[in-house]
C-alpha cells in the first residue's frame, strides 16, 4: 500500500493498525456491459460505521478512465446493514467504452468531532486520544485501485546474459534518457536467469498455465519494481524522459511522481504475483 | 449514424512501430533508417500525392504483416476546411480555434481520444491541399521550419553514409568506435525529425496517447475548447465557455494539459477544475503582478492541490471550497518563497 500521511484522526486501510480486528473495508468491481458494479463493504464496529448509518459519511468510488485521464466521481446512495456488515452497490453507467480504474473509500461530510469509546473500533495506538476532530470532506477508509488493463513490455526491458555472475542473480539497470528507440531498462541477468526469461512471452499474463510461468512473470515483476523506484527519484522534465519508458509510466494506476506512489504495488497491479500456481504442482511446459 | 472515418486502432499503432527503432531491435537498425529516408524524403517533396502514397504503401505493408484486414473504420469524414500556411498549423489562431471546434464539437468522446481518428483527419487534409506534408516536420512557430528539419534530417543520412563507407577501412577499432558513435549520431537526427512528423499525424508510438491533448496541433486547440465547454455545462460554477477560455488560456493550458491528461490528473475532476478555474479568475480580475505570480505557480499549485486530494475528497467537494482551499495552497506556496528568498538590501 501507498505510505499514508501522517493525519490527525484514524484512517481505515489495509495496512495500518489504526483499527482492531474484525474491522475491515472491502470494494469489488465487476462490469455488467455498459455498467459498473462497485459493491462496498464495512465489517465491525467502528465510529466509520456509525457514521455511516447516522448518514454523515458515505461510501464513494473514484473512476479513472485512462485513455482519457478523465476522472469522475460518484456517492453511493444508500446502503444496507447486515448485523455488524454494512454493505452498498453503486450501479454507474460506464463513460467511455473501457472500464475506468475503480478507488473505493469512505468519506465524511462535514466537520465532526468523534470520542473514543469502546465503539470506535480504535486500536491502542490511540489511546491517549479521547477526542479527535475530523475535517469536511476527509477521507476515513480507502480501498486499494482496482484496474481492469494492462500493457506489454518489449519496448521497455532489454535482456542482457552476464556469463560471470553467480546463478539466480539479476541487476536492473535503467537509462532514463536512453535514446529513442532503445530499451531503456536493462535486465543483466545470469545465465541461468537469461534462459528462463528468454522464454518469458512479451505480453503479460495475469493467469499463466503453469508455475514455470508463474515463475518468470514474478521475475519481471521484481524488475519493474526497481524501475518505478529508480524513476520515483527522478526529477527530470517529461521532454527529456525516453518516450518508451513515459509511456509504459502513464498507463499505472498511480500517478509515479506522487508522494504517496509505492512502486511494488504499482508492479504487482501491471504483473502480479500469481502464488497459487507457484504452490500448486503442475506439469512443465 | 455513420461512424466516424479513422484509421484502425491496431493499425495505426504498428504504422508509427514501422518507422521508429524500438527496443533492442539493433540488428534491423540499417533496413529501419532506410525506411525513415523513404518516408522523409516522400514528405519532403510537400507533393500530397507522393507523401501520401507512400503512408499508403506502409499501411498495406503493416496490414498485410499483420493480418488486419481493413485499414479504415467508419465512412463519415470530418475535415478542417480552410488552407491554412505552416505556422497555423503548429498554433492555431483564435479565428482557426473556432473552427477546429466547430468542426469536432460534436463527435463523441471515444472518437475525441483516438488517434486513429486525427490522423486519418491530418491525411485528408493532406489530400484536400489544406496544409502540406513538411508542415508537419514543424518543431517552432516559423513558416519554412518543417521543410527545413527535414533538409537537415536528410543531410545527417548522407554523412552517415559517408561515415559508414570509411568503417573497416584500414582503420583500428578505437576509430571505427569513434566512427559508430557519430553515425549514431547521425541516425538518431534522422529518426528525431520522423517522430516528430509522427506526432503531428497524431500517432501514439513516438510518446504514447498524451500527443492527443498536448503535443499534436489540432488535438491541443481541440481538448482547450472542449474543456471549457464541459465546464461551461457545470451551471453552479457560473462560466460560460468564452470566460474559460480566458482563464484557461493556451499558455495555462499547457500547464495544465501537462498535468491533466497524465495519471496526475485529479484537476481532470469537475469539482477540483472547477474550483481552480474560480481561482483563477479572481486572480485575473486582481492585479497584473499577482496574476503573473500565480501563472508562475501554476505547475506548484496543481501539484499540491493532487497532494490534498489523497485524503481530502477534492471531487465531492463544491467548487467555492475547492477555490478556497487552492487559495490557501498558493498563499502557503508565497509565504515558504518570501520565506526562502535572501532580504533585498
Amino acid at each position: 500500500m501507498p505510505d499514508y500521511l501522517a493525519l490527525d484522526f484514524p484512517v481505515l486501510r489495509e495496512d495500518t493498525a489504526d483499527f482492531k480486528g474484525g474491522i475491515a473495508y472491502t470494494v469489488t468491481a465487476t462490469r455488467q456491459d455498459e455498467t459498473l458494479m462497485v459493491t462496498h463493504t464495512l465489517t465491525g464496529q467502528s465510529y466509520i460505521s456509525r457514521l455511516i448509518k447516522d448518514g454523515k459519511a458515505k461510501f464513494s468510488a473514484q473512476l479513472f478512465y485512462k485513455k482519457s485521464s478523465e476522472r469522475k466521481h460518484r456517492f453511493a446512495d444508500s446502503h444496507s446493514t447486515n448485523g455488524l456488515e454494512i454493505t452498498a452497490t453503486q450501479a454507474i453507467p460506464l463513460d467511455f467504452s473501457y472500464p475506468p480504474d475503480v478507488t473505493g473509500n469512505i468519506v465524511i461530510l462535514s466537520q465532526e468531532k468523534i470520542t473514543n469509546d469502546a465503539e470506535s473500533g480504535l486500536d491502542d495506538f490511540w489511546a491517549d486520544v479521547k477526542k479527535f476532530t475530523i475535517p469536511e470532506f476527509a477521507r476515513i477508509a480507502y480501498h486499494a485501485k482496482l484496474s481492469f488493463s494492462s500493457d506489454a513490455l518489449q519496448q521497455l526491458i532489454k535482456l542482457v546474459c552476464k556469463e560471470t555472475l553467480a546463478p539466480g542473480k539479476m541487476q536492473t539497470l535503467v537509462n532514463e534518457t536512453a535514446d529513442e528507440g532503445t530499451c531503456p531498462v536493462k535486465l543483466v541477468c545470469s545465465q541461468d536467469v537469461y534462459d528462463e526469461l528468454k522464454q518469458a512471452t512479451p505480453e503479460i499474463q495475469n493467469n499463466p498455465k503453469t508455475d514455470r510461468h508463474a515463475t518468470r512473470l514474478a521475475i519481471l515483476t521484481q524488475a519493474l519494481c526497481a524501475t518505478y523506484a529508480h524513476m520515483q527519484n527522478i526529477k527530470l522534465p517529461d521532454e527529456q524522459i525516453n518516450g518508451s519508458l513515459l509511456k509504459h509510466l502513464e498507463m499505472l494506476s498511480e500517478d509515479w511522481r506522487g508522494e504517496n506512489f509505492n512502486p511494488s504495488l504499482a508492479a504487482t497491479e501491471i504483473q502480479p504475483y500469481i502464488l497459487s500456481k507457484l504452490q500448486k504442482e503442475s506439469s512443465d511446459e | 449514424m455513420n461512424e466516424f472515418k479513422r484509421f484502425a486502432p491496431e493499425l495505426w499503432d504498428l504504422f508509427g512501430k514501422h518507422l521508429l527503432r524500438e527496443g533492442s531491435d539493433e540488428q534491423h537498425e540499417d533496413s529501419k533508417v532506410s525506411k525513415q529516408i523513404k518516408f522523409l524524403e516522400a514528405c519532403h517533396t510537400d507533393s500530397a500525392q507522393e507523401f501520401l502514397a507512400h503512408i499508403d504503401q506502409i499501411v498495406e505493408s503493416v496490414c498485410t504483416d499483420n493480418n488486419i484486414r481493413k485499414p479504415t473504420i467508419g465512412t463519415e469524414e470530418l475535415v478542417v476546411e480552410s488552407k491554412l500556411c505552416e505556422s497555423q498549423f503548429f498554433t492555431s489562431p483564435q479565428n482557426l480555434q473556432q473552427k477546429i471546434w466547430d468542426t469536432f464539437k460534436d463527435i463523441p468522446n471515444e472518437t475525441a481520444i483516438d488517434g486513429g481518428f486525427w490522423g486519418y483527419v491530418v491525411y485528408n487534409m493532406i489530400q484536400k491541399g489544406h496544409i502540406k506534408p513538411s508542415y508537419l516536420a514543424a518543431t517552432i512557430n516559423r513558416d519554412g521550419n518543417g521543410h527545413h528539419n527535414i533538409t537537415e534530417a536528410l543531410k545527417a543520412d548522407k554523412k552517415a553514409s559517408k561515415l559508414v563507407k570509411k568503417q573497416g577501412k584500414g582503420s583500428d577499432e578505437a576509430t571505427d568506435d569513434q566512427l559508430s558513435v557519430k553515425i549514431a549520431k547521425h541516425h538518431q537526427a534522422i529518426d528525431k525529425c520522423v517522430r516528430r512528423i509522427l506526432r503531428s499525424l497524431c500517432n501514439p508510438a513516438p510518446r504514447g496517447k498524451r500527443i492527443i491533448f498536448n503535443d499534436f496541433p489540432l488535438g491541443k486547440s481541440f481538448w482547450r475548447w472542449k474543456w471549457a465547454d464541459k465546464m461551461s455545462q457545470e451551471r453552479s460554477l457560473g462560466l460560460d465557455s468564452q470566460e474559460i477560455l480566458t482563464i484557461f488560456d493556451a499558455t495555462s493550458y499547457g500547464d495544465f494539459s501537462a498535468k491533466m491528461h497524465t495519471g496526475r490528473s485529479y484537476i481532470s475532476s469537475p469539482n477540483i477544475f472547477g474550483g481552480l478555474l474560480l481561482f483563477l479568475k479572481a486572480t485575473k480580475s486582481g492585479k497584473k503582478a499577482l496574476a503573473q505570480l500565480v501563472k508562475k505557480e501554476l505547475v506548484n499549485i496543481i501539484d499540491h492541490i493532487s497532494y490534498l486530494s489523497a485524503w481530502k475528497a477534492l471531487e465531492a467537494q463544491p467548487f467555492e471550497k475547492n477555490r478556497d482551499d487552492i487559495q490557501i495552497i498558493f498563499d502557503s506556496l508565497q509565504a515558504n518563497a518570501n520565506t526562502e528568498s535572501p532580504a533585498v538590501e
